[in-house]
C-alpha cells in the first residue's frame, strides 16, 4: 500500500480530533516517509510498500491511539467525577449537620427537593458502582472497560449536578444567607465546574469506546460477585453472581432501611412505636421501588444488567 | 538475529524499553524503533504503529517530552526523557534485576 492510500485509511478510523489528531498524523507521515527513504534501493512504490507492512494495519494503528485516549479520557473522567460527587457529598453533610429538615423546613417542602433527593441516590449509586468495576479491574481501567467507566462518570456527574442544583435553587428562591448556605453554594459551584470537565473527559473516552466495544462486556453482576469473594463474602457472591436483579432488591432493601432509619432518627422516634414502624416500612417500600425504577433505565445504559445476564 | 517475540509479551514491558532506548539521547520515533530492534538483536520486531500510542502515554505521564525538530528538510518529533522518567527507569531497572536473579537463580 503507498503512504498515501495508508494516510487516507487511517485518517478515516482515527478517532482523535484536534491538535492530537494533526500531531498524530504529522509523525505517523514522518515516520512513513522516513522508513521508505530508509530503502534507496527499491523502487518507490515498492519502498513504500516496505514502509507501511512494517507499520501496521492502519485500523489497528488507530484503535491503538483510541485504547490510549480512551483510558487516559475515562481515568480523568473518573478522577473528576469522584472531585465532584466528593463536594456534593460535602455540601450535604453540611446541611445534614445543620439538621436542614428542621432548620430550614421550606427546602424539604420545596418542589425541588425530590429532584434532589433522588439525583443524590443516583450519583451514589453510579459512584458505587464504578468503584466496584475498578475494584474488579483494577486502576486504571482496562481498554474493555473504559465504556463502562465512562458512562458511570457521567451518570454520578449529571445526576449530581441535578440533585444540588435543585438545591441550591430551592436556597435561592427563599434567599437564605446563613454561612451553611454559603458552603452549599461554593461547593454547588466547584461541584458543576468538576461535572461539567468529568461529562466532557468521559463523552471523549466515549468516543473512543466505541470503537472498542469488546463482543461481550463482562455483566456488573460477576464484578460485583468478584469484589464480594475478595472481602470473604463467597456467599453473598454466590448468590449475586450473574443475578442483577437480586442486587437490585439486595441494593434497595438496604437503601430503604438507611432512609427509614434516618428519618426515625430525625425526627426523634426512637424508641419505635407502631406509627414509627409503620412509616418506616413505608418509606423503605418506596425507596425499593425507586431503585427498582432506577435499575430498570439507567441500569441498561450503566451495563448494571442486559438481557444477555439472564443465559449466562 | 534472535527470533522476534510475541508481540502481546512485549506488551507489557514495552513502557521500560522505551524508556530505556530514549534514555541513551533524545531521538525521533523511527530512530527509536530502529534502536530497539537493534538493541535487542532482532528480538522485538514490532508492528511499528504500535510504538507511538506507547510513546504518547509515556509523554501524557510526564516521563517523556516531546517537541518537533527540522533537519534534513524533514520534521520529526523528538522524544527525550525527563527527570521523571529517569526516576521511573531507574526503580524499573532495579525491580526487573532483582526479578531476573530471582529467576535465573531457580532456572540455574
Amino acid at each position: 500500500m503507498s503512504v498515501g492510500r495508508w494516510l487516507d485509511a487511517f485518517r478515516g478510523a482515527l478517532t482523535v480530533r484536534g491538535r492530537l489528531r494533526t500531531r498524530i498524523l504529522d509523525e505517523v507521515e514522518s515516520h512513513l516517509l522516513e522508513a521508505a527513504a530508509a530503502q534507496p534501493s527499491l523502487p518507490r512504490a515498492q519502498a513504500e510498500a516496505a514502509a507501511t507492512a512494517a507499520f501496521g494495519d492502519p485500523a489497528d494503528v488507530a484503535r491503538g491511539f483510541a485504547e490510549e485516549l480512551g483510558v487516559r479520557s475515562a481515568t480523568r473522567a473518573t478522577r473528576q467525577a469522584g472531585a465532584a460527587v466528593a463536594l456534593f457529598a460535602a455540601a450535604f453533610v453540611v446541611m445534614g449537620s445543620n439538621g436542614v429538615r428542621h432548620a430550614a423546613p421550606w427546602i424539604v417542602s420545596s418542589p425541588a427537593w425530590p429532584l434532589a433527593f433522588v439525583g443524590a441516590q443516583v450519583a451514589a449509586a453510579a459512584t458505587l458502582a464504578t468503584a466496584v468495576r475498578f475494584a474488579a479491574g483494577g486502576w486504571p481501567a482496562p481498554p474493555e472497560r473504559t465504556a463502562d467507566v465512562a458512562r458511570g462518570a457521567v451518570v454520578a456527574s449529571t445526576a449530581g449536578v441535578l440533585s444540588l442544583g435543585a438545591l441550591v435553587a430551592a436556597l435561592l428562591g427563599h434567599g437564605a444567607g446563613s454561612g451553611w448556605s454559603l458552603v452549599l453554594l461554593l461547593c454547588a459551584a466547584a461541584g458543576l465546574a468538576g461535572s461539567a470537565a468529568a461529562v466532557a473527559a468521559a463523552l471523549r473516552a466515549l468516543a473512543h469506546a466505541r470503537h472498542l466495544e469488546p463482543a461481550r462486556p463482562r455483566p456488573f453482576a460477576a464484578d460485583l460477585a468478584g469484589v464480594l469473594s475478595l472481602v470473604r463474602l463467597e456467599r453473598a457472591a454466590e448468590l449475586l453472581a450473574h443475578r442483577p436483579w437480586r442486587f437490585c432488591a439486595a441494593f434497595g432493601l438496604l437503601a430503604g432501611l438507611v432512609v427509614a432509619a434516618g428519618h426515625a432518627i430525625g425526627d426523634g422516634a426512637l424508641p419505635l412505636r407502631a406509627g414509627a414502624l409503620a412509616a418506616g416500612a413505608a418509606l423503605t417500600g418506596i425507596e425499593l421501588l425507586a431503585v427498582a425504577v432506577g435499575f430498570a433505565t439507567l441500569g441498561r445504559w450503566l451495563r448494571l444488567w442486559s438481557p444477555s445476564d439472564h443465559r449466562a | 538475529m534472535v527470533s522476534p517475540m510475541d508481540a502481546q509479551v512485549l506488551k507489557g514491558h514495552l513502557d521500560s524499553l522505551l524508556l530505556a532506548v530514549v534514555a541513551a539521547g533524545p531521538a525521533h520515533g523511527y530512530a527509536i524503533i530502529a534502536r530497539l530492534r537493534d538493541r535487542s538483536g532482532g528480538a522485538f520486531d514490532l508492528p511499528e504503529g504500535t510504538v507511538y500510542p506507547a510513546l504518547h502515554r509515556l509523554e501524557a505521564s510526564g516521563l517523556l517530552k516531546s517537541s518537533w525538530d527540522r533537519s534534513d528538510g524533514r520534521r520529526r518529533r523528538v522524544y527525550a526523557v525527563t527527570p521523571k522518567g529517569r526516576r521511573r527507569l531507574g526503580a524499573q531497572r532495579r525491580e526487573w534485576q532483582g526479578f531476573a536473579s530471582a529467576v535465573e537463580a531457580v532456572l540455574s
